[in-house]
């Protein structure tokens, strides 16, 4: 059964890799309207996301446009969730606790939206080119494919429909080209839903994820001034908290936000525990993993969209200096 | 006188040839269609497409010239018969088709395709989704969802 479903995952991933054209200003300005349209275009479809030894496919419907935008996500199959977009506001439901905590994970990847924050900051690290046609939930479109400078990131490739330039396939592919994460629209139709009951959460309990208006600020507002080396080039800060880490660490602890534009890191500092925890690194969530090491009394502590192996490299070699 | 026609059309006859081919066009009916015939042609050559062509009359009188079939019905029985057995053939390609069909998908794929390796796919409890608590995960989730709205100036906070 196994061997059929990946053959059928093999199937769905027809392609002609034609000889790579490399970018000009043409497509970088492409890939903003792909990452607008991600965001706003009125649609309702399913797709299907796959990472490590899970798919799990969701319906998805948005209507309206900049703060009465609204968007409904629910998924078909596992745990019942949704994940429902109002303007800014970003809410999680489902019908119990243990179903909500599964809604939150699905909000981390909110397909076809694109977790680029400025495709200005993109190309310092990232290569943007061609790589031919293909076929997606009926439509016809382009592959475009971010590639990384260095060997530390993963690329992603985005098959666009050339009308509108909504994203219809996205595959986040590892150093050698192993595909650690995809999604893909399976039935998608470019217009808002005729019936408004998809735009409606449907589950009594809900948890909201972001918005509208501003978030609270971080605990301890004058965060001391951080400095860190040895992060890949184009990474830059941007957002730093003091927080306490349920379960793990009631003292708060500073979080770091790093991004190349395309990737996102977060670096805990902490005291090295007394039992200490040792060093690891695994696999949390498609293609965000985490490393954990130790530098004399700090213990550190890196989650991201990168691939694991750099994780666990960058953890013994980076450097978190505290300037007065 | 088609080929007189033809030449009118195309200006190529002096006046009195002319005058004499267009009174010649308004006493005979069938140099009259031949006249529309050569200017029905000449636009379509022209344009790409048909201007104004009425067949509806044509149709009409093509369809009442019909003959109307008739024709016993075939016995019941045999028909019955033969779809059974029409069913059974069916069944038995189609099922022959999906044995190939199996065969087809038991075998990797070859061709051209997007990476050279495929998501691994197991069959495994979804729940496995819900059951990442992990506290740095949450943590970051919360710090990197919010895009756009919790931003600080600290420079850039790197140096590489």
């Amino acid at each position: 059964m196994q061997r059929v479903l990946s053959v059928l995952v093999w199937a769905g991933l027809p392609l002609t890799v034609l000889a790579a054209t490399p970018a000009n200003g043409d497509d970088w300005a492409l890939l903003r309207r792909v990452k607008l349209a991600g965001q706003q275009q009125a649609l309702s479809g399913t797709y299907l996301h796959q990472m490590s030894g899970v798919v799990e496919s969701f319906r998805i419907a948005r209507a309206g446009s900049g703060d009465n935008l609204v968007e409904r996500r629910e998924s078909l199959d596992g745990l019942p969730r949704e994940v429902v977009r109002n303007g800014d506001a970003l809410t999680s439901y489902a019908p119990d606790k243990h179903a909500l905590m599964a809604a939150k994970v699905s909000a981390m990847r909110l397909f076809p939206a694109l977790s680029i924050e400025d495709v200005a900051d993109l190309a310092q690290s990232y290569t943007l080119r061609h790589l031919g046609n293909d076929r997606v939930a009926q439509r016809d479109c382009n592959w475009l494919e971010l590639h990384p400078r260095d060997k530390l990131r993963y690329s992603v490739r985005l098959c666009v429909d050339p009308m509108t330039a909504m994203p219809l396939k996205m595959v986040t592919l590892g150093p050698r080209n192993d595909v650690v994460e995809q999604f893909s629209f399976a039935e998608l139709d470019l217009a808002a839903p005729r019936d408004k009951n998809l735009l409606r959460p449907h589950y009594k309990m809900s948890v909201q994820l972001r918005g509208p208006g501003p978030v609270a600020s971080p605990k301890t507002p004058l965060a001391p001034h951080v400095e860190v080396t040895g992060l890949p080039a184009g990474f830059h800060m941007i957002r730093i908290a003091w927080r306490g880490l349920a379960g793990a660490n009631e003292q708060p602890v500073p979080q770091m936000v790093f991004t190349d534009g395309l990737a996102m890191l977060s670096l805990f500092v902490e005291p090295v525990p007394e039992e200490g925890r040792g060093e690891r690194s695994l696999n949390l969530h498609g293609a965000i993993n985490l490393a954990t090491g130790i530098q004399g009394n700090q213990l550190l502590t890196l989650v991201g969209d990168m691939p694991e192996q750099t994780l666990s490299g960058l953890v013994k070699t980076l450097r978190v200096v505290r300037r007065p | 006188m088609k080929e007189s026609v033809s030449a009118l059309m195309d200006g190529e006859l002096g006046a009195d040839e002319a005058a004499r081919v267009i009174a010649a066009i308004g006493a005979d009916e069938s140099l009259k269609e031949t006249w529309s015939r050569y200017h029905l042609i000449g636009d379509a050559m022209r344009s790409g497409k048909l201007s104004a062509i009425n067949v509806e009359n044509a149709v009409s009188a093509r369809l009442a010239e019909e003959p109307t079939v008739l024709a016993p019905r075939r016995w019941l029985g045999s028909t019955r018969r033969r779809s059974t057995v029409g069913a059974m053939a069916l069944a038995a390609s189609v099922s022959f088709a999906a044995v190939i069909a199996w065969q087809q998908l038991a075998t990797p794929a070859t061709g051209p395709i997007v990476a050279e390796g495929s998501v691994p796919v197991q069959v495994r409890p979804l729940q496995a989704v819900a059951d990442n608590e992990d506290p740095y995960f949450l943590a970051h989730q919360d710090m990197t969802s919010d895009s756009g709205v919790l931003k600080v100036a600290y420079g850039s906070g790197v140096r590489h």
